[in-house]
Parts: structure tokens; C-alpha cells; sequence
């Protein structure tokens, strides 16, 4: 159905509506739109699953956000719970929520905090605050850094990381120019410039130019290339 | 395939590019997701290429970043037909299809001043095709035919335009880029010709118009 005039969805309270070409995509409440929706802005307070692919200038979600397809927009924040089925684009990603992407996710920038499941992250930076158990089977890129969240009480700056529970990311492989690494286990880290942070579990490293590794953390095998 | 690979990190030596570079025009699709070949390797998975296909299309990158944004080259390597109408006044001009092939072609193709870049491409690819000499030009239709009818049902996706010959008798057919095909015994692959390959081809002749 193509229109001339511009169209706009809109959901407050609880609504069921279908998708299509929009200008602006705004639910407050609770929705369910059923197809792809297209459009400029994706606004989101409160809980919405599409069936369907999203893809839009603009997505910005505070609540729970479930995604039958693909999610491609520019710009990218999110916070509460995020779940993709496809893939997940984007130029700049801001994610403070749980995210669960069972395709890629690829962006030129991401900024995270929290727990993330994905299959594959390729992104140009990628700065990752982990909280909670993190997967991600492959990490690649360009710079890679991935750190504990600063603790915030007292009670925290006295665990010592092994009994600390409270954030780690699990994964295959991280491949980047500069990779930094915290409480991180992978199989392989390959890259220019490497340094593995305390908490780390790696199986094997291999660096161009720099390798350093923190006292706490356990690397099997280093090699330079 | 039997083409030679190139390891990730042999090619990295090589050509001196870095991981982010390599991974950003991965993700602006400028080199194809199909070219990072996995393998199991005893540190677990290694990412090969095809080495030719490769150094070749980084060489161009590195060689045409000037003055072309990475969005640029996106459009030029990608597989999807770019919208632009290409005058058949041009095409001539520029040596990108000859005329018996455009002339071949007029009352399949529709005959107008303007084609549009998919009607380009099957032009294109029928010219390439009696330039090898391996197509005489009756089977020329029968590739048009075959290339109109079923080239958009692959929504922009990577295929190959196969031709078999047996007894004289030739068939066209269109397959996924990459997939394996088997004949039956005296069969004769007459070529297979990646329609990527031919858009990426078409699109820098075009953009020098």
C-alpha cells in the first residue's frame, strides 16, 4: 500500500497494528506490530514485539523490545532488554540493556553495558562494560575493549576476581588492532596490540607489536607473529 | 573450488592492511561475506580467501580510495544493480557492448534509447559471452531468456550464469554463486560466468561515463 501523504504509527496504551512505511514509529504501552515497519524515528516506552525487520534513521527503545528480523538503523539506543532474531546494524550503538542477537551485529561504533549474547560482533570500536554473563562467540574489529563495570560500593573493591561472579564475557575468538581485555574467556586473541586484563582465560595469543598481560589473568600460549 | 587460498594473517603481511580495515569493508560489504573461508586449524578456526579475488579486489580499494568514499566502492562492489539508465548511445561509444550484440538483443530486450542497468548487464553478458567464442549467436537468445527470467529472483544475491553443452544440444542455467554442480559423463561446461563479477565489471565501465 504506498501513500502519498505521510504516515505515522502510533500505539499508547495496548495496540495491535501492522507495518509499513512510516515517518515516525511511536509506542508508549504495550505493542504488537505484525510485518516490517520502515521509517524515520522508532520510538519505544514500554514493550514491543515486531514480526518483522525494523529499519529506521533513528531507534531509540527504553523498555523490552522484541525483533522477529533484522534491526538496522543509524543511530541505535537501547535500554531495559533488546532481543534480534536477524541481524542487529547500525553506525553508532548505545546499549544499556540485555542483548540477545542470534544473527550479527555490526557497527561502526558500540558503546555497552550489560549483558550481551550474540553470534558475531564486527565493529570498527567496540567499548563493552560487562554485567552479568556475557557470550559472544566472535569479536572482531577494529579497537576492542572489554571491562569489568567499575564496581560502585566497597563491597565490590574487596572481592577478589575469582569469587566475583559479578561480570564475564565467554568467547572464541577477538581479533582487532587494539584489544583490551578484562575478565574474558577466549580460545584466541589475535592482534596488533594486546593486553589481557585481570580475569582473563586465554587459550592462545597472538600478537604483532605489543603483548602485555595483568598478574591475574592466565594466557596459555603467546606468540608474535 | 580448487582456487589457491591465502590465510588471513599471510594476507595481512602481504598487503599490509589491518584487522579494522579488513572488518570494516567486510561490513560494508566490499569484500563478500562467501570470500572468509573457515577451515579448522589445530588453533581451533582459520579464516582463508581467495587469494586472487582478494588481493585483486584490496588492491583496488587501496588504489581507488582516492577521491571515492568507502560508500562508493560499497555500491560498486556490491551485488545489487545500482538504479542508474545507461543511454545505449553511450554504451556504444564506450565499447561496453558491441553492436551485433545490442542489435542480437533488440527484440528480446525491448529496443529504447535508455536501458536501464539490469538490461544493461544482460547485454553485457551476452557480449562477453560470443566475445569468447564459445557462444555462437543463435544460443545468444536462449541466455538472454534465461538471465530476464530468472536473474531477479535472486534478489540481488550472488549467482552464476552456467552453460553446458552434450551432443550438440546447450543449456543455461542459473545457479547460487559458489554451489557445486555434477554432470552426467560427456557433458561439456561450456563456461560459468559470475554475474557479481560482471555487475562489479559493468559498474566501473559505467562510472566513467
Amino acid at each position: 500500500m504506498v501513500e502519498e501523504h505521510v504516515r505515522h504509527l502510533s500505539i499508547a496504551g495496548i495496540g495491535a497494528l501492522k507495518g509499513g512505511v512510516f515517518q515516525e514509529a511511536t509506542i508508549e504501552g504495550v505493542g504488537d506490530v505484525d510485518g516490517d515497519v520502515v521509517c524515520t524515528n522508532f520510538k519505544l516506552e514500554g514493550k514491543v514485539k515486531v514480526d518483522g525487520s525494523v529499519s529506521a534513521q533513528k531507534v531509540k527503545l527504553e523498555g523490552v523490545a522484541f525483533i522477529g528480523g533484522n534491526l538496522r538503523s543509524d543511530t541505535i539506543v537501547a535500554k531495559g532488554k533488546l532481543e534480534v532474531k536477524g541481524d542487529l546494524i547500525g553506525e553508532d550503538l548505545r546499549l544499556d540493556a540485555k542483548v540477545i542477537v542470534d544473527g550479527r551485529c555490526e557497527t561502526e561504533s558500540l558503546h555497552a553495558t550489560g549483558k550481551l549474547r550474540m553470534g558475531v560482533l564486527n565493529a570498527g570500536s567496540a567499548h563493552i562494560e560487562l554485567n552479568g554473563n556475557s557470550q559472544i562467540n566472535e569479536i572482531v574489529g577494529g579497537q576492542i575493549h572489554i571491562q569489568k563495570q567499575p564496581a560502585v560500593s566497597l563491597t565490590d573493591w574487596l572481592k577478589t576476581p575469582e569469587i566475583s561472579p559479578a561480570g564475564k564475557l565467554t568467547t572464541q575468538i577477538v581479533e582487532g588492532d587494539d584489544i583490551y581485555l578484562e575478565y574474558t574467556a577466549a580460545a584466541v586473541v589475535r592482534g596488533t596490540n594486546i593486553v589481557i586484563g585481570p580475569g582473563c582465560k586465554i587459550g592462545l595469543v597472538e600478537y604483532k607489536t605489543k603483548f602485555e598481560q595483568d598478574k591475574n589473568a592466565k594466557v596459555e600460549r603467546a606468540e608474535r607473529l | 573450488m580448487e582456487e589457491e587460498l591465502i590465510s588471513k594473517k599471510e594476507l595481512l603481511d602481504m598487503t599490509g592492511i589491518s584487522y579494522g580495515q579488513l572488518y570494516r569493508w567486510k561490513r560494508k560489504g566490499i569484500i563478500p561475506e562467501e570470500w572468509f573461508i573457515r577451515k579448522s586449524a589445530f588453533t581451533g578456526q582459520e579464516t582463508f580467501f581467495p587469494k586472487q579475488l582478494m588481493l585483486a579486489r584490496i588492491d583496488k580499494i587501496l588504489h581507488m580510495k582516492d577521491g571515492l568514499s568507502l560508500d562508493d566502492l560499497a555500491e560498486m562492489f556490491s551485488p545489487t544493480p545500482s538504479g542508474q539508465s545507461i543511454r545505449v548511445l553511450d554504451i556504444l561509444e564506450r565499447n561496453i557492448v558491441s553492436r551485433p550484440s545490442i542489435e542480437l538483443a533488440a527484440p528480446y530486450v525491448g529496443q529504447t534509447e535508455l536501458y536501464n542497468f539490469e538490461q544493461t548487464l544482460y547485454l553485457y553478458i551476452l557480449d562477453q559471452s560470443l566475445l569468447s567464442g564459445e557462444m555462437s549467436l543463435e544460443e545468444g537468445p536462449h541466455l538472454l531468456r534465461t538471465l530476464m527470467e530468472h536473474y531477479g529472483k535472486y534478489e540481488g544475491k550472488n549467482c552464476d550464469l552456467l552453460m553446458i553443452r552434450k551432443m550438440g544440444l546447450s543449456v543455461f542455467m542459473m545457479l547460487s554463486a559458489g554451489s557445486e554442480v555434477f554432470f552426467d559423463g560427456g557433458t561439456k561446461m561450456v563456461f560459468r560466468v559470475s554475474v557479481a563479477k560482471c555487475i562489479e565489471e559493468l559498474k566501473l565501465k559505467i562510472s566513467i561515463l
